[in-house]
Parts: structure tokens; C-alpha cells; sequence
């Protein structure tokens, strides 16, 4: 073997700065596994200083787990093999374990006899974090629309049942045989439209329903769920302010918030202690404050700097999701509003939900309309790929007087609305069905009639679907409905459309 | 397609292959200026309805113009049975009527029909009434101006197949549409697979033997029901395989 060329001296000084300079850690050992040199980027990257290094075992860099590994590594380069990319994990100075990647090639004296190795190092934990969070909201992306897809054909079950429990009803009068029996169905059938909303929740598919309310009530109401959840070990109190807490937020999504903070403070309270939520009006910062008090282990600063970061948790593995505060987080800000954070090792945390005050939208009631306001006497083309839902539809406008055509798809749809011998007056449209969606079979129809009004029902919500036809918005009625719903529905839209459009004259049919 | 011709679909459960084929079918007779008649069941009507509007066709207006009929196949079916048996005059007298307004309307004296009562009748274990009502559209089409497609919920590769049924059912037809290319495959495939070299002597066989005017794939099928071959069954459980899962080519 030839013996290396040495490189002159500006050389050697411009080596030297490279190895300074970069920001992989460049370490050197002697093949017993002493490190013998140590670059500034090692001291970033581990702790330790190259006075307090050199001269230790490698070991000292190595998790005990891993010290089979680094053996076999120092083989291997003891044969004079070189390691490449090879990723494994380190322990810096301050215990913390990070993740690297590795390249090991053998150092040779001049007589070209092996004499140690030379490591170069990358940190690669920001990147394996990185992946994670990708795999994760990967996986929270499809378990999102699975649920999604669970909850949209589940609402047409829903609303199927529902409405003929409802028929039941009617045909039974309270003391009659089976009225208790059909009344249990349709309370069960409320507690699982209950359910499919948390699924679209989850699934974030769910409609925002933003409103002014007074926010006590609603933290009065969470609080009694929270009590539940959260154990017998853990005491809860309930501050309200004596003034209203008017606020523009959606209601439930403000629940969630709640339940979120509780359970992260539950988890802060292992051993028991006291959680008071309360709010707060500031009339001249025109502010309304939720807060949420524990008084469980608080957080340091590097835990309080990355609370609300997505995936974020000091939880075991698989013991938490790291999802709860920065959902929470997002909520918030999507209302206007902030959070901010009192916390201290050892003292408890306060959280506190600033959200802007609102004046209290003055409500005008109106008289609810009876159900012989809600009867008509126009056409509806009525359309689903579900036989019992459309069969079910059918059932209902009939009842309130109206005729119905039915269609089991779009393209019988547009048979129907050929072979028609009257106007029709609505399409009432399923969104998502197989082949050709409801919006683009509107389009069709309203080529060829284009005052034809338009209603869809989905058990999707709002956000999820083509938000315009010709580009005007058409209503959409969410399954499951009741059959009063769907009526009211149906007799609004018409009404509504009827008052909007100018007077036709003599339209073909 | 030839002019007035009377073919014949075995879609076992491939329903989208169906759609394609028949809003094909119907897109070409509505392109030649024929009227259209569809006689199905309101599923089928539905997926051949939107194939048409897929193809470019505004359905509601050909519907309006009177230039494609749509009748309920379940629901004709139910007025023209009598006694197990499909009552032709009266089928006739019902049909009469419609194709004479689709003429008019069209001002072509020819008509592109799908029908779907024999394979509701077939579906329903009544092969007789079948083989009936297909010898009575064959003597319907002897006068001219009418071709006709039909389709049958048959599974070319299914546990129930029954060549002795199906033969008579085939032979009413002047043509059977192809299952598409994958059943081939999966026939030729298997028979690869189950017989080694012995499959080459046996697949010329069949295929010497092969019907005018079937396609390839359900002749194959058809021939290896029907041939006796010892291995026969399990060559057709191979292929029913493949026709699901298409591997990669060996």
C-alpha cells in the first residue's frame, strides 16, 4: 500500500477549519474505543466540552442498549471496513437520547497500519421527529376520513330510522302497545346522531355553528362531564361571572377546548388535587376570559414553549396523542381569540381562553310554523341511491301534501325529469352518490330548466361539498333529519325561492 | 354491431361492465338517428342513464322528444305473465303502442332496444319462460326495424353454471357480447397453470370448436363446462381466481 501524501501546512490549517467550521460532529478514536478528537459541532451536538471528552470511552456516547451495536461497529472498522449512513441513537451530556447518522472510516498511520477511526456525525432527530409527525398525520388524515365515510353512511341509516320510528309514533298514541318501545328507539337513535356528530368532529367534517351565547351556561354544563371523566380524585369548581360571558364561538367546539385542558390537567394530577374553570368578563378590554386552574406538578419553561405544538406530549409512547391542547389551540385562535399559560414546577398551571366579548344578538322570536304551514302543493323530484331513504322522503312529502316523483340514482333522475307531465319545482338531491354527484345532476337539470330549484341532503356537512351550482348557493338539508325537518326544510326553501324570483311567465314544463 | 342484431350479455356481477356496454350500444343507435327503447329494471335504467349523459347525451331532453322510451323491466314482467309463462300477444299490445310514438318521434323506422325481462326470468330459475320470451323477440325482429340487447346476471366462471341451460339461452342470440378481455385472461391463464403442456391441444380443441358469433372468452368457458375434462373444474376455479385478481404476466 502507498503511504499518504501529507498536505502542506495552509492546507492542514484550511482541514482544520472545515472540521471547526461544520456543523457535523467530526470525532476521532483509537480502536479500544477512546476518542481522541472532538469538533466544536460534537460539543453542540453532545454536551460536553473536548476537554471534558477526550480521553473517555466512546461509551460514554453510546445508550446501554446500544453498546452491542458499538462493539461490533468497532469490529468492523478493526477489519477495515467502512460504515456508512448507518442511523442509531447517542446519549448527549444531559441524559437526552438523540437520534444520528453515523460514518466511520479507518485511520492509518503512514506505515498504513489501522490505528483508530474517524466518526462523522449527524444530528437526525429534528428529522426523525419530522417523519413522525408525518406518519401520524398520515394516519390521522385516513383514520379521519374513514370516520368521516362511517358517519355519512350511518346518517342515512339514521335518518331512515328515524323517520319510520317517527311514522310509528304518530300511529301510536301515548298509552297505545309499543308507544314506549318506538319511543326508545328514536332516543336511541338521537344518542347514535349524537355519535356520528363526534365522528365528523373527529374527522373535522363536522359544520361550524358559530354563535353568540353566554359562555357560563356552557362551562356550567362541561363541567358536569368533566366531574365524570375525570375521577373521584380530582375535585372540580365552578367559578362563573356574575355578568353574562357573551361570546362568537361554536358551542360545542368551546366544550371540547374545556374537556381538553381538563384531561391534560387530570394528567397532571396523578395523585389527586383540585381543577376550577371559570369565566371572566373584562368590560373594558372587552374580553372574556375562560379559565381552567389545576393544581397538578405545572410545567417547565421547555414544556411551556411547546405545549401547543401538534403531536407534542411528555406522555409515555402511546399514552397520549400530543393532539388535545393544540386542537384546542387551533379552536381558539379560529375564534378570534387566545390562550395564555401561568405555570410553574410545582405550582399548578392556569389557562386562560381570551376570546373577544360580543353584544348579545338580540333574538326576535318567531312564531315556530305549524305543521299546516309547512304542507304544500308543488312537485318534488326526489333523489338517492339509498331505496329506503328515497321510499322514506317520499312517505314524508306525501303526508304533507306534496307529489313527489322518485329516482333510485342521477340518471334516473334525468329520465324522470324527461318523462315529467308537470313543472317540477324541486330537486331534493343526495350529493355523493355513485357515478354522476347530485350537484353536477342540478347542472343537468337546470340546462334544461334553469329556474329549477335545488336542495341537497348529505350526511356529509357543508364544508365538504361543492360549496356552489351555477353559481348559486343551494341549500343543504344534513341526514339525519326528522320528518318535521325535512318538511320545514322543503316549505322554506320553496318560500323562499318563490319570494326571490321574479314572476314567470307561462315557463315550459 | 351488424343491423338487427340480437346479443346477448352474460355480466355475472359486473355491473359497470354492463352500463359501459349498454349506454355504448344505446349512444350509437341515439348517433344513427334509431329510437331508443330501454326496458330494465330502475337500477340499470339509472346506470345506463347517467353512461348516456356521460357519453355527451342530454337524457332528459331525448326523454322529452320522445326519442328513448323507458319502461320497468320488473313491472312489465308482472303484467304479461300468466301461468308461469310470458303472454306474447299482450307483450305485443303493450309494446305496440310504444314503438309505434319512438317511429314517429324519430321518423326512423328503426329501433336500438336493451331488455332485461329474460334475465330477470333467469335470475328467477324460469329458464322455460326465458327461452320463450327470447324465441318470441326473435320472431319480433324477423319483421325488421328492431335490434335488441339482452343481459343476463350469469356468471361465466360461477359455481352455478350450467352449460345445458345456457347453450339454448346463447344459441337464441345472434352474438354474445365479450366479458372483456380479463376473462380470456383468466381462462387461458388457468389453463396454463392446471395443465402444462397438455393445455395447448385442449384450448385448440375448444376453440376449433368455437360458436359463431360468441366471444372467445365465454366460448372457452362454455366449451370447458361442457367438454368433460377431468380437470375442467379446476381450471375454472383458477380462472374465476384471476378474474378477480389479475396477476402479474407470468
Amino acid at each position: 500500500m502507498d503511504g499518504p501524501t501529507f498536505p502542506v501546512e495552509t492546507d492542514l490549517e484550511r482541514l482544520a477549519a472545515i472540521v471547526r467550521s461544520t456543523d457535523d460532529a467530526i470525532v476521532s478514536k483509537s480502536l479500544d474505543g477512546v476518542i481522541r478528537s472532538w469538533n466544536p459541532a460534537a460539543e453542540r451536538m453532545f454536551g460536553y466540552t473536548a476537554e471534558e471528552i477526550i480521553g473517555r470511552s466512546i461509551y460514554t456516547l453510546v445508550p446501554p442498549d446500544l453498546h452491542d451495536e458499538e462493539s461490533q461497529i468497532l469490529a468492523r472498522i478493526s477489519a477495515g471496513e467502512h460504515v456508512t449512513h448507518y442511523e442509531t441513537s447517542r446519549v448527549r451530556k444531559d441524559g437526552r437520547r438523540i437520534d444520528i447518522s453515523l460514518t466511520i472510516s479507518p485511520i492509518r498511520n503512514t506505515r498504513g497500519e489501522l490505528i483508530g477511526a474517524s466518526a462523522i456525525k449527524r444530528d437526525i432527530t429534528r428529522q426523525r421527529e419530522l417523519e413522525a409527525q408525518l406518519r401520524q398525520t398520515q394516519k390521522m388524515e385516513a383514520l379521519g376520513q374513514l370516520a368521516g365515510g362511517i358517519a355519512h353512511d350511518f346518517n342515512n341509516i339514521l335518518t331512515i330510522i328515524q323517520g319510520f320510528a317517527s311514522f310509528l309514533t304518530r300511529a301510536l298514541p301515548p298509552g297505545a302497545q309499543g308507544h314506549e318501545d318506538v319511543q326508545g328507539i328514536a332516543r336511541a337513535t338521537e344518542r347514535a346522531s349524537g355519535l356520528t356528530e363526534q365522528l365528523l368532529a373527529f374527522s373535522r367534517q363536522q359544520s361550524l355553528k358559530a354563535e353568540v351565547f353566554d359562555l357560563s351556561p356552557v362551562v356550567a354544563e362541561t363541567a358536569a362531564l368533566v366531574e365524570r371523566l375525570l375521577g373521584e380524585h380530582i375535585e372540580v369548581k365552578v367559578q362563573l361571572a356574575d355578568a353574562p360571558a357573551w361570546v362568537h364561538a361554536d358551542r360545542g367546539q368551546i366544550s371540547q377546548v374545556i374537556i381538553n385542558m381538563a384531561l391534560n390537567a387530570r394528567d397532571a394530577m396523578p395523585a389527586g388535587g383540585t381543577l376550577t374553570l371559570g369565566t371572566f368578563v373584562d368590560p373594558v378590554a372587552r374580553q372574556v376570559v375562560l379559565s381552567v386552574r389545576d393544581t397538578g406538578s405545572g410545567m417547565d419553561a421547555a414544556t411551556r414553549s411547546r405545549l401547543f405544538e401538534p403531536f407534542f406530549t411528555t406522555k409515555p409512547r402511546g399514552q397520549g396523542t400530543g393532539l388535545g391542547l393544540a386542537t384546542a389551540y387551533g379552536i381558539v385562535t379560529k375564534s378570534g381569540g387566545h390562550i395564555e399559560v401561568d405555570t410553574e414546577p410545582g405550582a399548578g398551571s392556569v389557562f386562560r381562553v381570551v376570546l373577544p366579548a360580543r353584544r348579545p344578538t338580540p333574538v326576535t322570536p318567531s312564531p315556530a310554523p305549524s305543521l299546516e304551514d309547512l304542507r304544500g302543493g308543488e312537485t318534488v323530484l326526489v333523489v338517492d341511491d339509498e331505496p329506503e331513504l328515497v321510499r322514506l322522503v317520499a312517505r314524508i312529502l306525501h303526508s304533507y301534501g306534496y307529489s313527489v316523483i322518485t329516482a333510485a340514482g342521477p340518471g334516473a333522475a334525468m329520465v324522470a325529469f324527461g318523462e315529467r307531465t308537470s313543472r317540477i319545482d324541486l330537486l331534493l338531491t343526495d350529493v355523493v352518490m355513485p357515478g354522476t354527484t347530485g350537484p353536477v345532476l342540478a347542472e343537468r337539470l337546470r340546462g334544461v330548466d334553469p329556474d329549477l330549484v335545488v336542495m341537497f341532503m348529505s350526511g356529509y356537512s357543508e364544508e365538504s361539498l361543492p360549496p356552489s351550482i351555477n353559481g348559486r348557493k343551494a341549500p343543504l338539508l344534513t341526514k339525519p333529519f326528522t320528518p318535521d325537518g325535512l318538511a320545514r326544510a322543503v316549505r322554506s326553501v320553496l318560500d323562499r325561492n318563490a319570494a326571490e324570483r321574479v314572476p314567470r311567465t307561462g315557463s315550459p314544463v | 354491431m351488424d343491423r338487427h342484431e340480437h346479443v346477448v350479455q352474460l355480466y355475472g356481477t359486473d355491473e359497470r361492465l354492463l352500463a359501459r356496454n349498454v349506454s355504448r350500444y344505446l349512444a350509437e343507435g341515439y348517433a344513427r338517428g334509431d329510437g331508443l327503447l330501454l326496458i330494465a329494471t330502475p337500477r340499470h335504467t339509472d346506470a345506463f342513464a347517467s353512461g348516456l349523459a356521460e357519453r355527451g347525451l342530454d337524457v332528459p331532453r331525448i326523454v322529452r322528444e320522445g326519442r328513448l322510451a323507458v319502461l320497468d323491466a320488473e313491472e312489465l314482467l308482472g303484467r304479461i305473465m300468466l301461468d308461469g309463462m310470458p303472454d306474447v300477444r299482450l307483450l305485443d299490445d303493450l309494446l305496440a303502442g310504444e314503438l309505434r310514438r319512438i317511429r314517429q318521434r324519430t321518423g326512423s323506422p328503426e329501433i336500438c332496444a336493451y331488455g332485461e325481462m329474460v334475465g330477470i326470468l333467469w335470475s328467477a330459475g324460469e329458464f322455460a319462460a326465458a327461452e320463450r320470451l327470447e324465441a318470441h323477440w326473435n320472431a319480433s325482429m324477423a319483421a325488421g326495424g328492431l335490434r335488441l340487447y339482452c343481459a343476463y346476471a350469469i356468471d361465466v366462471l360461477g359455481q352455478g353454471w350450467d352449460s345445458a341451460a345456457v347453450t339454448p339461452i346463447l344459441a337464441a342470440h345472434s352474438a354474445v357480447v365479450s366479458g372483456g378481455d380479463d376473462l380470456c385472461f383468466a381462462l387461458h391463464r388457468a389453463m396454463d397453470d392446471v395443465l402444462g403442456e397438455e393445455a395447448g391441444p385442449l384450448r385448440a380443441r375448444l376453440q376449433s370448436e368455437g360458436g359463431e358469433g360468441v366471444a372467445p372468452g365465454e366460448w372457452l368457458a362454455t366449451g370447458l363446462a361442457a367438454c368433460g375434462h377431468a380437470r375442467a373444474g379446476e381450471i375454472l376455479d383458477r380462472a374465476r381466481f384471476y378474474q378477480q385478481f389479475r396477476p402479474q404476466p407470468a
